[in-house]
């Protein structure tokens, strides 16, 4: 029923928004984000199961913290002899308790929070997965999974990562100028792992990615409301919800994969496209280039082609060289290869492929290989072009991609 | 000029050591530490916290590292363009 599934997403945004702007609150104060976290973890299991039957409190912070004291307290005195962590609990205690006499205005320190996670001191690979599970309440499995680790790996690393905290004495604050770019460089990575985790499974099918663009969408347009100045947060923003306008567009009704020339631009969404075209207008006003500028240019020039009718491939070579100069990324390499082979024929997109063919991180990147695939079957060099596809079917774990790949081979054979 | 001396030592060997032969150890710091105490050129000194507490910062040339994305011209294309 859609009114079910809406009044649910409802109240989990509410729920997840709350959640996260209380765990901040209180981890600023007691630098104990683990403790926070126990403290509100039931309250915030409660309201994902109340709120969408019984609707969203008029004040949801002060729900959660009126449940979360009494869960506290309840299991203070379950185990009333156990002295470990009592000056914890007890300090856990107090904090929401002056939190609920002023639950309804409680600053929002999610940015610091997200800063905090994003500290240099923080392992690099664990900074995404610690902002995913402080500010929106993901549990260790959910990310575990999205991330491609055991659950208990994760679990491991999230709690390291929060002794960190605590123990460094890691400041809940967003840095000053001078320290900004670099750290907010994190925060915006973590965003867009976040963010690309999802949308690599447009269909929603598995459970372990689900939601995740919409979660780095959401985080993107809270970092960009409150860092409404930097040029590269509206940049990530507008390449999130530009990607996010053909989510629709990249399956049939079937669920089977279709290629983006193949989309019918009617059914991107419009107002997406519109709002990422705004952002984008106003992160240039700023005159500092990037890399999520960049690529929502990128994404800009292909969403073109629904006023066009085509496609501009030499402005996407030199976004691609520009992008490519600023990141000396394989990954950006080999989609300006594509775009060599649109714009200049396939020889020398398989030219700028080749060049590739020593880093060895391509060895297992299916995209790698699907393009090295596509280019090689339009010189009609069928064998390895039918090798390379198998490499990349080999290297994919979605059926409806697979398929299509094994669709691309079978016609090599004709 | 100022010299910072830094003792590199092994944690796990250190623990695992018997306790006379840290003992003769520690009285063979504290003499050479009273001797240049006694000669004046002591600025300061401290024991390191146990590497399990330590915090490392690691910024590689100021990136981070997050290569792959949501690239429409590779895995939104996947070589599948028309040649037309």
């Amino acid at each position: 029923m859609p009114d079910e599934l809406a009044a649910r997403a409802a109240a989990e945004t509410v729920a997840r928004g709350s959640y996260g702007k209380l765990i901040a609150y209180l981890s600023a104060r007691t630098r104990d984000v683990a403790a926070a976290e126990d403290a509100l973890a039931d309250a915030f299991a409660a309201a994902l199961a109340d709120w969408p039957a019984s609707g969203i409190p008029q004040s949801p912070e002060a729900w959660l913290l009126s449940v979360a004291r009494r869960k506290t307290i309840d299991a203070a005195r379950r185990r009333r002899t156990m002295f470990e962590g009592e000056d914890q609990v007890r300090l856990i205690t107090q904090e929401l308790e002056s939190a609920a006499m002023h639950a309804k205005e409680i600053p929002d320190e999610r940015l610091a929070l997200m800063f905090a996670c994003a500290h240099p001191a923080i392992d690099a690979g664990v900074r995404a997965p610690l902002i995913l599970q402080t500010v929106l309440g993901f549990d260790a499995a959910t990310i575990a999974s999205a991330f491609l680790v055991a659950p208990a790996t994760m679990g491991q690393r999230l709690s390291r990562a929060k002794a960190k905290i605590r123990q460094a004495g890691i400041p809940f604050r967003v840095p000053e100028r001078a320290d900004l770019a670099e750290r907010l460089d994190a925060v915006l990575a973590a965003i867009y792992a976040a963010f690309a985790e999802g949308w690599s499974d447009p269909a929603g099918t598995q459970t372990r990615r689900r939601n995740l663009s919409e979660e780095g969408i959401w985080l993107g347009r809270l970092v960009a409301s409150l860092l409404p100045n930097e040029a590269e947060t509206l940049g990530l923003l507008a390449l999130m919800l530009h990607a996010e306008a053909r989510r629709a567009a990249r399956r049939t009704g079937a669920g089977e994969y279709v290629p983006l020339t193949e989309q019918d631009p009617a059914s991107w969404d419009a107002s997406l496209i519109e709002e990422a075209e705004a952002l984008l207008r106003r992160a240039s006003t700023y005159r500092v280039i990037g890399r999520y500028q960049l690529e929502a240019a990128v994404q800009s020039a292909h969403a073109a082609r629904r006023l066009t009718g085509h496609t501009d491939w030499a402005a996407l070579e030199k976004l691609y060289d520009a992008l490519f100069a600023l990141t000396d990324s394989p990954v950006v390499a080999i989609n300006r290869a594509v775009a060599i082979a649109e714009a200049q024929g396939a020889a020398a997109g398989l030219a700028a492929l080749d060049a590739l063919s020593d880093d060895t991180r391509l060895a297992d990147y299916q995209p790698y290989w699907a393009a090295r695939a596509g280019l090689l079957a339009r010189m009609e060099e069928t064998q390895e072009a039918g090798r390379a596809y198998e490499r990349a079917i080999g290297l994919e774990s979605d059926p409806a991609v697979r398929r299509f790949l094994q669709g691309k081979r079978d016609l090599l054979r004709n | 000029m100022q010299y910072l001396l830094m003792i590199y030592g092994n944690e796990a060997g250190m623990q695992s050591a018997p306790k006379e032969a840290v003992t003769q150890m520690n009285a063979a710091y504290a003499a050479y530490s009273e001797a240049m105490g006694k000669a004046g050129v002591v600025l300061g000194g401290n024991r390191l916290r146990p590497t399990a507490e330590a915090t490392t910062v690691r910024v590689k040339g100021g990136k981070t590292e997050v290569l792959d994305g949501p690239y429409a011209d590779t895995k939104e294309q996947l070589g599948g363009y028309l040649p037309d």
